[in-house]
C-alpha cells in the first residue's frame, strides 16, 4: 500500500496555530502542494500504481484543483481530518464536527465520500471508532499495532471496520520535516541521511515481503518532493516492483479483499 | 526530463548558487545574549570570519566559482578586513541583519532601523549597498517583504517554499522582488551546528557525518540538475569552514562541475536574469 498524505502548510498550523504569521515556516508545508505532488503523481503513473491519497478537508478547499487532479489519476481519497486536527485532543462532539466537515469537504471537491480514515499523525480518542461507524467508515489506517489489518472492536465486539496499520519507519516526514519555530523536530535534530533513510524502507520491505505482510508505507509530498528525494521514491518502487509476486493496492482495495477473506474463513469453519 | 523548462544563461540546465552566511558570533548572541560574555560560544562563531573566509575565497578562486556572502552588519564592522576581501574578490555581499536578528519579533520601523544601519556599513567599507537579504535565524514576519520592496531591494534568499526562483506576491500583486528560496535540506548549520551551553540543537543531536551530508547534498544536486532547477546550498563559514567539511564542500564542487552545463551564479545575477526574463 503506497499512501501519500496532503498535510501542507496543516502539518505546521497545527503545530502551532501562531505559524499563521510566519509566511516563512507555512512554506515548508507549501512547498508539498506547489512542487512535490505534481512529482509524486508522475512517479506513481510511471510505476502504474493507484495510490490512496490520505487529505485534510481544509487541503480539498485550499488546493481544490490539486486534489480533483489527485482523484481523477485514479488514486483514492481518504478523510484526514478536516485541519489535521489532533484528534487525542478533542472531544467526542469536536471529532466528530472535525469528520462531518472533512467528509463534506472531500464530497464537495471530488463528489466522492472517503472510505477511508487515516487520523492526523495517528492521534485518536477511545471514542473515535465509533465515531467512525456512525460516520459510515470502512477502515482506518490509523494505529501502529499490527502488520497485517485486523477488524477494529468496539466494547469488546469487532466491528467491519478494517483496521490497516502503519509504522513510523515507513514514515518519511519524520526523516526529513525541519523547522526552528515552531520547532519540528522538537529537538531541532539533525535532517536524516537519504541513502539510510532509502536502506531502512528496502530492508523492511524485503522482511514484509518474506513474511507475507502488509507494507503499508506513508509520504508526503513535502517531504518526499524535493528533487533529490523523488528519486529515492522510484527507486524504492522499482526495488519492490522487482518481485513479480506483490499486490500493490488502495486501502479500499485491501480493506474489502480482508473483509472477503475473512468472511470465507468464517463460513468454512462454520461447515 | 527537464521538468522545469526554464531557460538559464548559455543554454545551461540548472543554475548553482553558493551563498554562505557569514553569522561570526552573532547568530549565538542572538539566540543567547549571555553568550558575550561566553568567550568558548562566541569563539565558535568567530572561527567563520576569522579562519574560515580566506580558506573559502581561496576554494572559491580555485575553482573560479562567484559566491554571495550574507553578512550582519556587525560582522561587517568588527572584521572590515574580511568582509572587504570578499568584495574584492568579486563576490556578493548580501544584507543579514545588524546582529542576526529574528525579524519576526520586531515591527516594521525596528526592521527598518536594522536594514537602514547595516546599509550604512556597507556603503562605509565597500561602497555600496547590499541588493539581496537573506532573512536571518528563521523566520521573518508578514511585513517584511513588503518593507525590503519599498527600500528597493532586488531580491530576498529566505523563504522555503519552491526551488527555483520567483516573483514574489504582495497583496495579491506580483512584484519586482525577486524570491530565490533556499532549503533546509541544503543548510550545512543544521546539520553541525552544535554546543552544549547554550544548546543547539535544542535536543543536543549528535553532529550528522560529513559523508552523509554529502550524500544529501550530491543527492539534492543531481535532482536540481535533472529538473532544471536553482540550487542554493546555504552555508556557514563557522560549520562548513573546518578543515574536514571544506573537503567535503571541495569534492561537491568538483561533483556539480562534473557536469559541464551548470550556471555558477550570485544571488543578484540569478535574480537580474530572472526579473530580465520571467
Amino acid at each position: 500500500m503506497i499512501t501519500v498524505d496532503l498535510d501542507a502548510e496543516f502539518f505546521w498550523l497545527s503545530l502551532d496555530p501562531g505559524a499563521v504569521n510566519r509566511p516563512k515556516t507555512l512554506s515548508n508545508g507549501q512547498y508539498g502542494m506547489k512542487r512535490g505532488l505534481s512529482r509524486v503523481l508522475q512517479v506513481l503513473d510511471d510505476s502504474k500504481i493507484k495510490a490512496t491519497f490520505f487529505v485534510p478537508g481544509r487541503i480539498a478547499e485550499v488546493y481544490p484543483q490539486q486534489v480533483q487532479e489527485v482523484a481523477g489519476r485514479g488514486h483514492e481519497i481518504g478523510h484526514h481530518g478536516y485541519a489535521h486536527e489532533n484528534f487525542a485532543l478533542l472531544s467526542k462532539e469536536q471529532q466528530m464536527d472535525a469528520l462531518r466537515k472533512g467528509i463534506d469537504a472531500l464530497q464537495k471537491v471530488c463528489g466522492v465520500r472517503p472510505a477511508g480514515f487515516r487520523a492526523p499523525e495517528g492521534d485518536i480518542t477511545h471514542d473515535t471508532t465509533a465515531l467512525l461507524q456512525e460516520c459510515g467508515f470502512r477502515y482506518s489506517s490509523t494505529l501502529n499495532g499490527a502488520d497485517l489489518p485486523y477488524f477494529l472492536a468496539l466494547d469488546g465486539t469487532p466491528t467491519d471496520i478494517v483496521e490497516l496499520c502503519g509504522t513510523w519507519e515507513l514514515t518519511d516526514l519524520p526523516y526529513f520535516a525541519f523547522n526552528f519555530k515552531p520547532a519540528f523536530p522538537s529537538g531541532q535534530c539533525r535532517i536524516a541521511n537519504y541513502s539510510s533513510v532509502l536502506s531502512i524502507w528496502k530492508d523492511e520491505f524485503d522482511a514484509f515481503y518474506d513474511m507475507g505482510l502488509n507494507y503499508n508505507i506513508k509520504f508526503d509530498p513535502q517531504a518526499i518532493g524535493t528533487p533529490g528525494r523523488i528519486p529515492m521514491l522510484e527507486g524504492l518502487l522499482e526495488y519492490i516492483k522487482s518481485r513479480k509476486d506483490v499486490w500493490f493496492c488502495t486501502g479500499s482495495e485491501m480493506a474489502d479483499f480482508w473483509r472477503s477473506t475473512q468472511s470465507m474463513r468464517q463460513a468454512s469453519s462454520a461447515r | 526530463m527537464n521538468e522545469s523548462e526554464i531557460r538559464w544563461p548559455n543554454d545551461a540546465r540548472c543554475a548553482v548558487m553558493l551563498s554562505f552566511d557569514v553569522d561570526g558570533p552573532t547568530n549565538w548572541i542572538n539566540r543567547d545574549k549571555r553568550v558575550w560574555n561566553f568567550p568558548k560560544a562566541y569563539s565558535l562563531g568567530e572561527y567563520g570570519p576569522v579562519t574560515s573566509v580566506p580558506r573559502l575565497l581561496d576554494l572559491l578562486e580555485k575553482y573560479s566559482v562567484p559566491a554571495t556572502f550574507y553578512v550582519p552588519g556587525w560582522v561587517a564592522e568588527h572584521y572590515p578586513k574580511q568582509f572587504q576581501e570578499v568584495a574584492k574578490a568579486g563576490h556578493e555581499v548580501g544584507h543579514h541583519g545588524y546582529l542576526h536578528e529574528f525579524f519576526v519579533d520586531k515591527t516594521y520601523d525596528e526592521q527598518k532601523a536594522i536594514i537602514e544601519r547595516s546599509q550604512a556599513i556597507f556603503k562605509e567599507l565597500v561602497g555600496r549597498e547590499a541588493q539581496g537579504f537573506r532573512s536571518p535565524a528563521g523566520d521573518f514576519s508578514a511585513e517584511t517583504q513588503g518593507l525590503l520592496r519599498n527600500m528597493g531591494f532586488l531580491y530576498s534568499s529566505s523563504m522555503r517554499g519552491d526551488d527555483r526562483p520567483y516573483r514574489t506576491v504582495l497583496d495579491g500583486q506580483v512584484t519586482d522582488l525577486v524570491e530565490i528560496p533556499a532549503r533546509w535540506e541544503l543548510d550545512d548549520f543544521i546539520y553541525g551546528g552544535y554546543n552544549y551551553f547554550p544548546a543547539f540543537p535544542l535536543s543536543q543531536d549528535r553532529i550528522a557525518s560529513h559523508t552523509w551530508v554529502y550524500d544529501n547534498f550530491a543527492r539534492e544536486f543531481d535532482g536540481y540538475h535533472r529538473f532544471g532547477l536553482c540550487y542554493v546550498l546555504m552555508m556557514h563559514p563557522q560549520v562548513i569552514g573546518r578543515p574536514g567539511r571544506i573537503r567535503m564542500l571541495e569534492r561537491l564542487v568538483q561533483h556539480i562541475k562534473s557536469q559541464s552545463d551548470v550556471w555558477f551564479a550570485t544571488g543578484a545575477q540569478i535574480a537580474q536574469w530572472w526579473k530580465q526574463n520571467y
